[in-house]
C-alpha cells in the first residue's frame, strides 16, 4: 500500500494556439506520485507547471498522453464519468482571495462540496463544515463570514478546508504560498504537513521556492520550457544535481554567507512559441555542445530513481 | 476580524454601505421611489381625468384649482404630468425588463459557452448595435402600431445588444476566476456554475446598467411621442406635452416648463442612483 503509485502521468502534452502561433506549454511530461508522498514541481514562471496541474485535474483537455489515477485512465473520461474522481482529487490555487466566491459565506463555500456530490443531510453538512474549519484552524463560529473578511492566510486555510472536505486523497497545491507573507507561509506549510500525516494525503506541490520544496517534498521534478529536465528523490537532487539547469537553479538560492555563485544563468528563457531545436535549455546552457542543438534529449534513468534529460550527463 | 459584530457582512451590504455614503445617490434613490409611487397612484392622486376638457378655463396659468395650469383644451396639466410619469415608468421598466431578459440570457450563453456560439451571437449583436436605433424604433412602431407593447418591443429590439455585450464581457472575466475553476474541479455542473457562481458575481454591473438605461428609454419614448408615435393620445406623455408646449412658450411658458422639468428631474434622479451604484460597485476594500 505504501509504495503504490496513486497518480501517474505519461507523455503529457498541451499546446495552446495563439493566432497562427502554437505555444508548447507542456511537452512529454511523465512522472509518478506514490500514495502518501509529495512531489515537488519546480521551474521558472512560464515553464508549464500550472498547466500540468490543470491538465491532471482535468480543468483543461490534454493534447496527448495519459493521466492514470489509481489505475484508471482518466485522460478522456466524460465529465459525468469523471465525477467520482473529482471527489478524490482537489486543487488549492495561488491566490486565495480569488479562489473563494465573494458572494458566499465560507460555510456555504465548503458546503458546496457536499451539495455538488449530494452527500449527507443538512445537519450533517453543517457539522462537517464546522469540523473542517476547526481542522484547518479557523474558529467555526466564523462560518457565516464572507471571504473578504478574512486575511490571506485564513483564506488559504479555507481553501485547504474546501480541498479536504470530500476526503480527497490527492491534492494539487498550485503555488499556495506565493501570495502570503513568510510568517504565514510557515503556518500553512505546517498545516499541509499535519493534514498529510493525519489523512494520508498525496500532494503535487508546485512552487518556485526551492527551500519550501526541499522541506515538503519526497521527490522533485524540475521543469523547463514545458519539458521535464530532471526527476529524482529529494536527497539525490539536492546533493547531486545533474542537469545544468538544476545546477544553476540550486546555486541561485541565496545563502546567508553570500558566497560567489558558481554558475550564473544568463538571458531569459526562450519563448515557448518557438522553442529552440534540440534541448530547450541549449541557448543558456554553460555546457552546450553541437548535439544539444540538433537532438532533443530524452529523460533517462542515470542512477536508481534519478532521471535526467541531458546529452552531456547521459554520456 | 476580532470584532464579532462585523462578521457576516455580505458583498451587497458592503455596497449598500458605500452607496449610503453618497448623499446625491441616496437623494436620487428616495426621489426615484417617490416618482414610482406617484406613477402607480396616478389614477387616485390626479385631481382630474387626464382627458377632461374645461373649455371655460383654457390656458389657465397655475392656480389653486389647476396646480400646474391648463393646456389649450383646458385639461389639467398636473393630472397629465402624473399620467405621463406613469407612462414613462411603465415604458422604462417594461422595456428595460425585456432588455435584461434578452441581453442577460444571450450574453450569459455567449460568454459561458464561448467558441462558435459566442461568435455567432456576438456578430448578431454587432449587427443590431450598428443599426441607427431611433430610426428602427420609428419603423417598428409604425409597423406594430402604437401602444405600450410595440414601444417595449421597439426599444428592446435595439437595446438588448448593449446589455448582451456587457453580460458577455463580465461572464468571460468571471469564468476564468479561480473560484469558478475550483467549482469545476469539484465537479459542479454547468447550471450550478452559471447560476451560483457567475450570475451573482455579474449582477452588480447589470443593475447599474438597468438604472443608467432607464432614462435613455424614457427619452426614446418622449422622442417618439414628440413626433406623434408614442402612447396614443389623449393618453399624455412628456414628449407630447413638450411638443404642445413649445408653440406656447412665449405666452404660456408653464406648458413647456412643467413637462420638461419633470422629465429632467426624473432622468437626473435615475442617473444619480446609477452613478452612486457605479461608484459603490467599483470601490474596492
Amino acid at each position: 500500500m505504501e509504495d503504490k503509485i496513486l497518480i501517474s502521468v505519461k507523455n503529457l502534452k498541451k499546446y495552446f494556439s495563439r493566432g497562427k502561433d502554437i505555444v508548447h506549454a507542456v511537452e512529454d511530461v511523465s512522472f509518478n506520485i506514490r500514495r502518501g508522498e509529495t512531489l515537488g514541481l519546480v521551474g521558472e514562471s512560464g515553464s508549464g507547471k500550472s498547466t500540468v496541474a490543470r491538465l491532471i485535474i482535468r480543468l483543461i483537455d490534454t493534447d496527448g498522453g495519459n493521466i492514470i489515477f489509481d489505475g484508471v485512465d482518466i485522460t478522456t473520461l466524460s465529465e459525468k464519468a469523471l465525477k467520482p474522481f473529482r471527489r478524490r482529487m482537489q486543487i488549492v490555487f495561488q491566490d486565495p482571495a480569488s479562489s473563494l466566491n465573494p458572494q458566499m459565506t465560507v460555510g456555504t463555500i465548503i458546503k458546496e462540496q457536499f451539495l455538488i456530490h449530494k452527500l449527507g443531510t443538512k445537519q450533517e453538512q453543517e457539522k462537517w463544515v464546522e469540523e473542517l474549519l476547526e481542522k484547518v484552524g479557523i474558529d467555526p463560529s466564523f462560518k457565516d463570514a464572507y471571504p473578504h473578511e478574512f486575511s490571506g492566510g485564513q483564506q488559504q486555510r479555507i481553501c485547504i478546508a474546501r480541498a479536504i472536505a470530500l476526503r480527497s486523497e490527492f491534492i494539487i497545491c498550485d503555488e499556495p504560498l506565493s501570495s502570503l507573507d513568510v510568517s504565514i507561509q510557515a503556518q500553512i506549510i505546517k498545516l499541509l504537513e499535519d493534514l498529510q500525516k493525519e489523512l494520508g494525503l498525496t500532494y503535487l506541490f508546485i512552487s518556485h521556492d526551492l527551500a519550501v520544496v526541499k522541506h515538503l517534498s519526497d521527490s522533485i521534478a524540475v521543469m523547463y520550457l514545458g519539458k521535464l529536465v530532471e526527476f529524482s528523490n529529494k536527497k539525490d537532487l539536492f546533493s547531486n544535481p545533474l542537469h545544468p539547469y538544476t545546477i544553476t537553479l540550486l546555486s541561485s538560492v541565496p545563502t546567508i554567507k553570500g558566497e560567489e555563485k558558481e554558475v550564473e544563468l544568463k538571458g531569459e528563457p526562450p519563448s515557448p512559441i518557438n522553442p529552440p531545436e534540440g534541448c530547450p535549455f541549449n541557448p543558456r546552457c554553460p555546457k552546450k555542445e553541437d548535439i544539444c542543438e540538433r537532438e532533443t534529449p530524452i529523460l533517462e534513468e542515470i542512477c536508481e530513481g534519478h532521471f535526467v534529460a541531458c546529452h552531456i550527463v547521459q554520456r | 476580524m476580532g470584532n464579532k459584530k462585523r462578521i457576516g457582512r455580505s458583498y451587497w451590504s458592503n455596497i449598500w454601505e458605500k452607496f449610503k455614503r453618497n448623499k446625491l445617490a441616496v437623494f436620487g434613490l428616495i426621489f426615484v421611489c417617490i416618482l414610482i409611487l406617484l406613477g402607480i397612484s396616478a389614477p387616485w392622486l390626479a385631481p382630474y381625468p387626464y382627458d377632461e376638457v374645461h373649455y371655460e378655463a383654457v390656458w389657465t396659468p397655475p392656480c389653486r384649482e389647476f396646480l400646474a395650469g391648463t393646456d389649450q383644451l383646458g385639461r389639467d396639466i398636473f393630472s397629465r404630468l402624473l399620467y405621463s410619469l406613469r407612462n414613462a415608468i411603465i415604458v422604462g421598466l417594461g422595456a428595460q425588463s425585456l432588455i435584461v431578459v434578452i441581453g442577460l440570457t444571450l450574453g450569459l450563453i455567449a460568454g459561458f459557452y464561448g467558441g462558435k456560439t459566442d461568435n455567432i451571437l456576438m456578430r448578431i449583436v454587432d449587427i443590431v448595435y450598428s443599426f441607427p436605433s431611433y430610426l428602427l424604433n420609428i419603423i417598428l412602431v409604425l409597423v406594430l402600431g402604437r401602444g405600450y407593447f410595440s414601444i417595449f418591443v421597439a426599444i428592446a429590439a435595439t437595446g438588448w445588444a448593449g446589455m448582451a455585450r456587457l453580460v458577455r464581457g463580465q461572464t468571460l472575466s468571471t469564468k476564468s476566476r479561480d473560484f469558478v475553476e475550483a467549482a469545476r474541479a469539484s465537479g459542479a455542473g454547468n447550471n450550478r456554475i452559471m447560476f451560483r457562481y457567475i450570475l451573482p458575481n455579474i449582477i452588480g454591473p447589470v443593475i447599474y446598467s438597468i438604472f443608467s438605461g432607464i432614462p435613455g428609454v424614457m427619452l426614446v419614448e418622449s422622442g417618439l411621442s414628440l413626433i406623434g408615435l408614442g402612447v396614443r393620445p389623449p393618453m399624455p406623455s412628456w414628449g407630447l406635452m413638450i411638443s404642445e408646449g413649445t408653440g406656447q412658450f412665449l405666452y404660456n411658458p408653464y406648458m413647456l416648463l412643467a413637462p420638461a422639468g419633470m422629465l429632467v428631474l426624473t432622468i437626473l434622479s435615475f442617473n444619480f442612483v446609477a452613478f452612486g451604484l457605479r461608484d459603490a460597485l467599483s470601490a474596492r476594500e
